[in-house]
């Protein structure tokens, strides 16, 4: 995609956050340059500006998944001037984790440092949504490198790649690089998993701490993405921060649907400008894929560095004065396909029933807490039951909710 | 002025089939069954289905505007009868259950019978219990156990396909009476194509596995209870002596295998409840066929099996500890070696 024309960095995941800012209204800053934190040191991940230019504004600013945040605005100037690049072995720095902190990789630092396993989640969970495979095909060589990298450089010793059964090209490549790699393992499954995964084992050792006290090697596990690896290589190897996500553009608002190279903190008006879609047009809009995503409520937010996806839809297909009499919600006739679907194994439609009637003892005891929010049994449902919300509200109100992660966000920290 | 965005809780994406594509796919399944007893036993039949139909949808429509539709309008009738919320005649599932509860009358039945039975199939077997999705029990065969017991001599006189669509009928057994009474065989080709005495639906073999194809093509059934069912089948009448094959297409075995009992309202959600409960109906069955009075026990045995269907999947599916998180396909994952 070519250079935006301005870019909105968001400072903050929450507004209650700390942060820091290292540069002023006015001044001229250079691609790569790093203009402030999230947090404060030693808690912290920086942000690097992906354009050359100047910093119009440091305001609060509409962010993707929550209200207004503070924010570094800046506009392009046309030049191409770049920040000196910094590998690691040229950083000075002795802990890599304090390295990537620098260099503004999203990993889940907490668990960082005592991880044992390391799982990489390349299945593609929401349709429409390629960015890893296509990455994973076109960059082999530094996401296996990255990989190395990260194995080298932390406590893991074990390497847990998940492929998708049928995805033949991607199981071909992924098994050589595991050859190459002796940790690494290839793990083949029917059904693509979530990208809910990460918080389901944080959940998972959350309250078996709250039961039992006791940690077990599965809760040591992080779970990265592909694009984690990719820009761990450039990052530790050529010293480039993370400033650009290969993104898919997808949804019926959009011309051509394709995977482009996007600078992080380009406005979501801009993206689907150039995707060849009309802003005036497009009536819903999520950051992530329309399974699992994020709704937007107003194109100024910007790219952040989690979302692999921008769909875009027009309002034909949902307007709700087009939709037959039938299209509504009526009563369970218990077919059981959200049984079958659900990657979590538990009956999404008994859970819902006992919650709407208040009795959440007995849904937990069903399994509402592996409820992994991925939203296929409302997808598939015939009886259109609002599934998912129906699950999500009984997590709420269930004895344990002080313990309970919020899903959908957790992976979404650490922007 | 400009429009806004439009802001919901995801997913936005469904894949647009609704309860009446469930309904819709049933109907469609049964129309080689409705050619088929057409051919072998006259017009007469659709007049029955027909019949058997508009009463379950008028019972239904009654029992609604009167117990279920508290803020109902009476004028204009059929305008109100149509765009009510309340009332659900137009979701198909009182047809689907009148449908079915007049493959299960003999061909030569009077006009009242389908009548009676499809309006104590819908007033007992469904809405007492809370309408659709709340029953215990298949309302169509419910309908069936009512006109059996009330009516057993109109039940139980099965008219010759041979008559086709002559005006006087001539009476003949079922393969199962003849089987057990007079210790007859019926010819395995006859069988299979529905050239035997029995109730309108059961009679034709293919009929019946052109339409179970298609609806387990396009997912409104699944596996589960019909294999296990007529498996179970094959392997006791192995076991007890008798000829499996003839157990298989005689009487009413494949149309409550794939119509009956996997009726969605009335049948266990998880698999291996699903597997359970086939099984459970397949014992029953041929135990009621080899030691019990009737030659008959497919429709007795699936209404056993749904009174016992909320145990099964009381005791099918997995039980959480309090605070318990368990992912199968994670766990799989991560203990790989």
């Amino acid at each position: 995609m070519a250079q935006p024309q301005r870019v909105v960095l968001p400072l903050q995941d929450v507004p209650e956050n700390p942060f820091e800012v290292f540069v002023n209204t006015g001044d001229t800053v250079t691609a790569g340059q790093k203009v402030g934190t999230i947090g404060k040191a030693p808690e912290h991940i920086a942000v690097h500006s992906p354009i050359a230019g100047e910093v119009t504004a440091i305001i609060p600013m509409p962010h993707p998944l929550v209200h207004e945040v503070n924010s570094v605005r800046i506009s392009a100037d046309g030049t191409e001037s770049q920040a000196p690049m910094q590998p690691f072995r040229d950083s000075g720095l002795s802990d890599v984790g304090e390295f990537f902190r620098e260099k503004g990789i999203p990993l889940d630092y907490k668990y960082f440092a005592t991880i044992a396993t390391i799982l990489v989640n390349a299945t593609e969970f929401e349709p429409y949504l390629c960015s890893k495979e296509r990455l994973i095909l076109e960059e082999t060589e530094k996401f296996s490198q990255g990989l190395t990298i990260l194995l080298e450089n932390s406590g893991a010793d074990k390497l847990i790649i998940v492929v998708e059964k049928g995805k033949s090209s991607l199981v071909s490549v992924v098994r050589s690089l595991c050859n190459r790699i002796p940790a690494a393992v290839i793990e083949e499954v029917n059904q693509p998993l979530p990208d809910t995964i990460e918080a389901m084992i944080r959940q998972k050792a959350l309250m078996r701490g709250i039961v039992k006290d006791k940690v077990t090697a599965i809760d040591r596990t992080i779970v990265i993405e592909p694009y984690i690896a990719v820009a761990v290589y450039d990052a530790f190897v050529l010293g480039i921060p993370f400033m650009e996500q290969l993104v898919t553009v997808a949804g019926s608002g959009i011309q051509t649907l394709q995977n482009m190279w996007i600078k992080i903190g380009t406005q979501l008006s801009d993206i689907i400008q150039q995707a060849g879609g009309n802003v005036s047009n497009v009536r819903r809009v999520t950051l992530g894929g329309p399974i699992m995503g994020r709704p937007q409520p107003m194109l100024d937010a910007p790219l952040i560095k989690k979302a692999r996806g921008v769909f875009a839809a027009v309002a034909l297909a949902f307007d709700e004065e087009r939709k037959s009499r039938f299209y509504k919600r009526c009563a369970c006739v218990r077919c059981g396909k959200c049984v079958d679907v659900c990657p979590a194994r538990i009956p999404p439609n008994l859970i819902a029933d006992l919650v709407e009637h208040k009795r959440f003892g007995e849904a937990e005891e069903l399994g509402l807490y592996s409820c992994l929010e991925c939203g296929l049994c409302y997808y598939v449902c015939p009886s259109i039951i609002p599934l998912v919300e129906l699950l999500k509200l009984g997590k709420l109100n269930s004895k344990g909710r002080d313990s309970l992660l919020i899903f959908n966000s957790y992976r979404t920290l650490w922007t | 002025m400009e429009k806004k965005l439009i802001v919901s809780s995801p997913p936005y994406l469904r894949n647009g089939e609704t309860a009446h594509c469930l309904m819709f796919d049933v109907f469609i399944a049964a129309v080689p069954i409705c050619a088929v007893s057409v051919f072998f036993f006259g017009w007469y039949v659709l007049w029955i289905m027909l019949l058997s139909m508009a009463t379950a949808k008028i019972t239904e429509m009654l029992v609604q505007v009167f117990f279920f539709a508290p803020g109902f309008k009476f004028r204009p009738f059929l305008y109100n009868v149509l765009t009510n919320d309340d009332i659900t005649i137009m979701d198909g599932s009182a047809a689907v259950t009148g449908m079915l509860l007049a493959f299960t009358l003999p061909p030569a039945v009077p006009f009242w019978i389908p009548v009676v039975g499809s309006a104590v199939a819908i007033v007992v077997g469904k809405h007492v219990f809370g309408g659709l999705g709340q029953n215990i029990f298949n309302p169509a065969l419910v309908g069936r156990a009512f006109l059996l017991a009330a009516w057993p001599g109109i039940m139980t006189t099965w008219r010759s396909p041979a008559a086709g669509n002559a005006v006087d009928a001539v009476t003949t057994a079922t393969p199962l009476a003849a089987m057990k009474m007079q210790g007859h065989t019926t010819p395995l080709v006859d069988l299979i194509a529905g050239n035997v005495g029995g109730c309108i639906g059961e009679t034709s073999a293919v009929a019946i596995l052109i339409g179970a194809a298609y609806l387990l093509y396009k997912g409104t059934i699944t596996w589960h209870i019909p294999f296990s069912y007529i498996g179970t089948i094959f392997v006791l009448a192995l076991v007890l002596g008798q000829d499996p094959v003839f157990h298989l297409f005689a009487g009413g075995l494949l149309l409550g295998a794939f119509y009956m009992a996997t009726d969605v309202v009335t049948s266990p959600v998880t698999k291996s409840g699903r597997l359970v409960f086939g099984c459970g109906a397949g014992i029953i069955t041929i135990l009621i066929r080899q030691y019990g009075g009737y030659p008959e026990g497919v429709c007795y045995a699936i209404l056993l099996m749904n009174a016992l269907s909320p145990l099964i999947e009381k005791y099918t599916t997995r039980k959480f500890s309090q605070g318990q998180v368990a992912v199968p396909v994670v766990d799989r994952v991560l203990k790989n070696k």
